[in-house]
């Protein structure tokens, strides 16, 4: 379906790339039929109906196709938890109940075949996280999936610190435990930051603190807390958490939004749903699949996601069709998995949507992506192609 | 009397009639087909625009047998213990175990299957031991576990690969490695074997309880189900199989397509999933995509969800992306349906919409590949057993 037309020539530092005939789902201002992309230094420059076409460019014909932002999957462990090497591959949760100082790019092996996998499924960007075994699991981050050294590929060193308090870390998991610790270090990171100010009015160094700093991040509103949540009562408990102490908040999993949802409307907090696939015993048993839904038509910010490996990553546009079909309006479910993944995650300047400005990350489909049809022709990252489908006699690249 | 017209039906057995009709009397299909005559006593459900097609049937899952952390079951997946003082074999061989007995026919996770349209499974033991007993085929539905039960026993499952290594390694017992886990096998069948030449010879030999499984299974009364994903763990399933002369599936058969003549060639059925996760190393290789290559190779293949690894729910789901990656069409619903009524021997009463079968139907909005078609009504032996409308929680009613 795609022909690919190098450019012959390419004129000194202006090389143009265009993306021609695809249906274009720009997510933030609808869909452009028979549209154009033009990329220059990996980023949109121009997209829409009718563009002219630089002379120089290198042409990619997409007739037929249907372009999507790349794909971004809100949360999960890809690389952190390398898959076919056993426990050595598992880095997810460190020991120890409070670890806000754990960076989980530090543990993130890039060649992991999850991200070929994420690749070949359109998917350009994960928020790749620590397990939620403690209290205050570490620091997540925004990476794009594109293949080569991670550090070059990060775009948000800290996206959010991972903390739980559902009671569920082993055998010493308590609800009442988890929030006392938490709230201790809370305590703890307010006295710091106070001390602070007054080094800082004094023209004297501030002290750093690892563990603490993340969470004066936090309270300062400069970061946000990604709380596990499972049953309704946990996800009450995050809501006053953070409105006792004043921190952004992020709900993550949420399995019993839907049985709270005017709770957590009135907080204005976001969520990052799901995943559904997981089977209803304990504090999942009121797990609904019509939860992303719910939640979205009632106003609440809802991204989904995979928590790779619960659901390997490739998946995230099946779960994000599974929402569509139980209740998620087929444009938020669309928006699940880009725009509101990426406003989440605070990354929405560069990436979750095609707009001039933004980065010429792109996924294209032979279907629209809910079809069980539709197949990723080929995946797109900063202008260049880092995937694509082999098809006999049509490349001609 | 029940009249489903309208219908785009999906039989499974024949073409795809369109407009059709099921007429259900009794709990079983009487008619099947277009422009048939709606008998003046039944009770007509229209469902123009809608398709319809025969329950779904799970060929491999725990439900109802698994205790899911909340201490409610009995968790039979892996229980511990032989026959006390029987001594004929280890730990990890414990045919005598019955499926039967833990089975929770009220469990909450029949009740979601159910929505999700499947309505038939084959539940049983785990697999964390070579041989860890006899599962059982029931409905998801029903009056009680004499109506819901199908058949009992109706397997020997066995296991080999990572999971009984890993479980008895850890407490430094046998098998700790797959040399273990072949001598374990083979050893159960020449024992078994000499057994039964020993009853045969001497009606007056003591029955053990133990060793009768696997004696009906040496006789072609029972199958064997191995649990094996490797290539190197299917091949010695099949080299068992070989030599005892037994018949079997393969369960999982996460590599099958690996080695798809050596299956074929035995005339081996694949029970294959779950696709869908793989965090262990033994199912590295996973991939949607061996469905269709399985089906062109003329294996016959089923899809499984192993529920509760992917809650049974999403069964369709891993069909529909096995048809993506490759499987025709026809042969994606058939894999959950007739061919995995046909694997686990209950063809004759499910897995299509032909006369004299069970009226177990389902009506969903859209074609059943697709992502985005829901289950809308769901018929176990004509009864509607349930209703997207209905069988709303409370919190999803207006004004609640």
């Amino acid at each position: 379906m795609l022909r690919i037309v190098e450019a012959m020539l390419v004129k000194g530092g202006c090389f143009v790339k265009a993306i021609v005939n695809g249906t274009l789902y720009t997510v933030a201002q609808g869909i452009i039929e028979n549209g154009t992309i033009l990329i220059q230094d990996g980023k949109i420059v121009a997209l829409g109906a009718n563009l002219p076409i630089p002379e120089e460019a290198e042409i990619i014909f997409a007739e037929g196709a249907h372009i999507y932002p790349g794909l971004i999957d809100a949360d999960c462990k890809v690389g952190i938890f390398e898959e076919g090497q056993g426990p050595i591959g598992d880095d997810t949760n460190e020991s120890g109940s409070i670890g806000s100082e754990l960076r989980a790019f530090d543990a993130t092996w890039w060649e992991d075949v999850a991200f070929e996998d994420c690749r070949r499924a359109g998917i350009t960007a994960l928020s790749i996280g620590p397990g939620s075994n403690n209290v205050i699991n570490g620091q997540s981050f925004v990476t794009k999936t594109a293949p080569g050294v991670l550090d070059h590929q990060v775009i948000r060193a800290f996206a959010g610190l991972k903390i739980n308090i559902c009671g569920t870390r082993g055998n010493q998991g308590d609800r009442t435990i988890d929030i006392a610790l938490l709230q201790g270090q809370l305590q703890k990171a307010k006295e710091l930051m106070a001390k602070n100010a007054k080094l800082i009015e004094k023209g004297e160094t501030p002290e750093e603190n690892p563990k603490l700093d993340p969470l004066v991040a936090l309270l300062k509103g400069e970061n946000f807390a990604r709380i596990t949540v499972y049953a309704n009562h946990d996800i009450l408990n995050a809501l006053e958490l953070a409105k006792t102490w004043g921190f952004p908040l992020v709900l993550e999993r949420c399995y019993e939004g839907h049985l709270v949802v005017d709770d957590i409307v009135a907080s204005g907090c976001k969520v990052i749903a799901g995943p559904t696939f997981v089977n209803r015993y304990g504090a999942a048993k009121n797990l609904s699949l019509k939860m992303p839904g719910v939640l979205a038509k009632a106003g609440v910010a809802v991204a989904l996601c995979s928590d790779h490996p619960t659901l390997p990553s490739e998946n995230l546009s099946t779960q994000a069709a599974l929402a569509c079909r139980d209740g998620l309006p087929e444009e938020l479910a669309l928006r699940a998995i880009t725009l509101t993944a990426a406003e989440i995650l605070g990354v929405a300047d560069r990436i979750g949507s095609l707009e001039v400005g933004k980065d010429a990350d792109l996924a294209i489909f032979s279907e629209p992506i809910f079809k069980t049809a539709s197949q990723c022709l080929a995946t797109m990252v900063n202008g260049t192609l880092i995937w694509q489908a082999e098809e006999e006699g049509e490349c001609q690249c | 009397m029940l009249a489903i017209i309208n219908g785009t039906l999906v039989t499974v057995s024949g073409p795809i009639i369109p407009n059709g009709t099921v007429i259900v009397d009794q709990g079983k299909i009487v008619a099947v087909g277009k422009n048939l005559p709606i008998p003046a006593k039944a009770e007509v459900v229209d469902a123009t625009g809608k398709f319809v097609m025969p329950g779904i049937v799970e060929a491999h899952c725990h439900l109802g047998v698994m205790d899911f952390g909340v201490g409610e079951e009995d968790n039979h997946m892996d229980a511990d213990g032989a026959l006390a003082g029987a001594g004929s074999f280890g730990p990890a061989v414990t045919p005598e175990l019955m499926s039967y007995y833990a089975f929770n026919p009220r469990h909450i996770q029949l009740k979601q299957a159910l929505a999700a349209g499947v309505t038939t499974i084959l539940t049983r033991p785990g697999s964390g031991k070579i041989i860890s007993g006899m599962g059982i085929i029931t409905k998801t539905y029903g009056k009680s576990r004499k109506d819901m039960v199908m058949m009992n026993p109706a397997e020997v499952k066995m296991a080999l690969g990572e999971n009984p290594k890993r479980n008895f390694g850890s407490k430094k017992q046998s098998p700790s490695t797959r040399m273990g886990s072949g001598a374990i096998l083979r050893d159960a069948f020449l024992k078994a074997k000499s057994y039964m030449a020993k009853r045969e010879k001497d009606p007056e030999t003591p029955i053990n309880y133990q060793m009768e499984p696997l004696v009906k299974v040496l006789k072609g009364e029972l199958k064997a189900r191995i649990h094996a994903h490797r290539a190197d763990d299917i091949m010695m399933a099949l080299r068992a199989a070989d030599e005892f002369g037994f018949q079997m599936s393969i369960e999982h058969a996460s590599e099958a397509h690996i080695i798809a003549e050596e299956v074929r060639k035995r005339n081996i059925p694949c029970v294959l999933g779950p696709s869908m996760t793989r965090t262990k190393v033994e199912t590295t290789r996973k991939d949607f995509a061996a469905a269709g290559i399985l089906e062109k190779a003329g294996i016959k293949v089923c899809i499984t969800t192993d529920a509760g690894v992917v809650p049974q729910e999403y069964l369709r789901t891993c069909v529909a992306l096995s048809h993506r990656a490759g499987m025709s069409e026809d042969g994606a619903i058939r894999a959950m349906t007739l061919t995995s009524a046909e694997i686990i021997g209950v063809e004759n009463r499910v897995g299509s919409l032909d006369v004299g079968k069970d009226a177990d139907v389902l009506i969903l909005d859209g074609h059943p590949l697709e992502l985005l078609s829901q289950v809308e009504k769901v018929y176990v032996s004509g009864v509607l057993a349930f209703d997207i409308e209905r069988d709303k929680e409370p919190w999803e009613k207006e004004g609640v």
